[in-house]
């Protein structure tokens, strides 16, 4: 399978990808935005995925629990803070949902039809220094942290 | 305090920045390229030495700043992570949504 248009960004305090996916928008979209879909792909090989509930709508939360193959179990909250069906949705990792301002990152995926084909943009946010502030210490300080991870490779590399 | 969140700090990361570009520095070089006091300099480089930020050593009268590359390379690696979970994420959606096309390609006839 010949796959182009593939690449990852590394910019400042966001991580872009890109990629082409063969099928049409309305597809691509459909399977972010249903938890039996979601099931199929979104854990990591070898885990498994139950969603507890999933409320697919601006301001909806979507809450899940991704079994490990350690039998480890690592829950997950996110909030959807914009959806335009076919052509985008915005959402928020609010981290395990134990803490109110435990928030993680944003996310931003786009849908551009080409032809038969989809382009999808992927746009991970990881939050601002006054964000950080509000963040419990672990979490927030390694958010934080890599915001500035572009800029320090930079200079390792002159240093290597 | 780790690594992480030694730099969450617009100064500490400044520091960082400019050992790294240089290799080795003072002290009193760090310094003189802030306004800050060599007091609040030097607090900021006691937690950039104990987050293992930065290495230190001791000349005579002088410490000796340079970059711990071991905790710059832990952090990266930690967003390699984040990145590479994306990537096989997207490669997993990749075939499950050619499958599906298919499936329902193949419903159609």
């Amino acid at each position: 399978m010949i796959r182009n248009n593939v690449e990852t960004i590394v910019e400042g305090n966001k991580v872009i990808y890109k990629r082409y996916f063969d099928v049409s928008a309305e597809l691509l979209f459909e399977v972010w935005s249903m938890p039996e879909h979601l099931a199929e792909w979104w854990g990591p090989d070898g885990f498994t995925l139950t969603t507890k509930h999933m409320d697919f709508t601006n301001g909806g939360i979507w809450e899940f629990i991704m079994h490990g193959p350690d039998g480890h179990d690592y829950k997950n909250k996110i909030q959807f803070t914009d959806i335009k069906e076919s052509h985008h949705i915005l959402y928020k990792h609010l981290g395990d949902g134990e803490g109110d301002h435990d928030v993680h990152f944003e996310s931003k995926i786009i849908f551009e039809q080409v032809g038969e084909g989809t382009n999808l943009t992927m746009e991970q946010i990881f939050p601002s220094k006054e964000e950080l502030e509000r963040v419990n210490e672990k979490f927030g300080a390694i958010e934080g942290a890599k915001q500035h991870i572009g800029n320090l490779a930079k200079y390792l590399e002159k240093l290597k | 305090m780790n690594a992480f969140a030694a730099l969450a700090d617009d100064t500490r990361r400044e520091i960082v920045r400019l050992v790294a570009k240089n290799g080795e520095l003072t002290s009193t070089e760090i310094g003189q390229n802030f306004k800050i006091s060599p007091p609040a300099i030097s607090h900021h480089l006691k937690i950039l030495k104990s987050a293992k930020v930065l290495n230190m050593k001791k000349e005579a009268q002088k410490r000796i700043y340079s970059l711990n590359g071991s905790s710059i390379n832990e952090m990266e690696d930690w967003l390699l992570d984040i990145i590479d979970l994306w990537n096989k994420r997207l490669d997993k959606l990749d075939r499950y949504v050619l499958k599906v096309k298919k499936e329902r390609a193949h419903d159609k006839k």
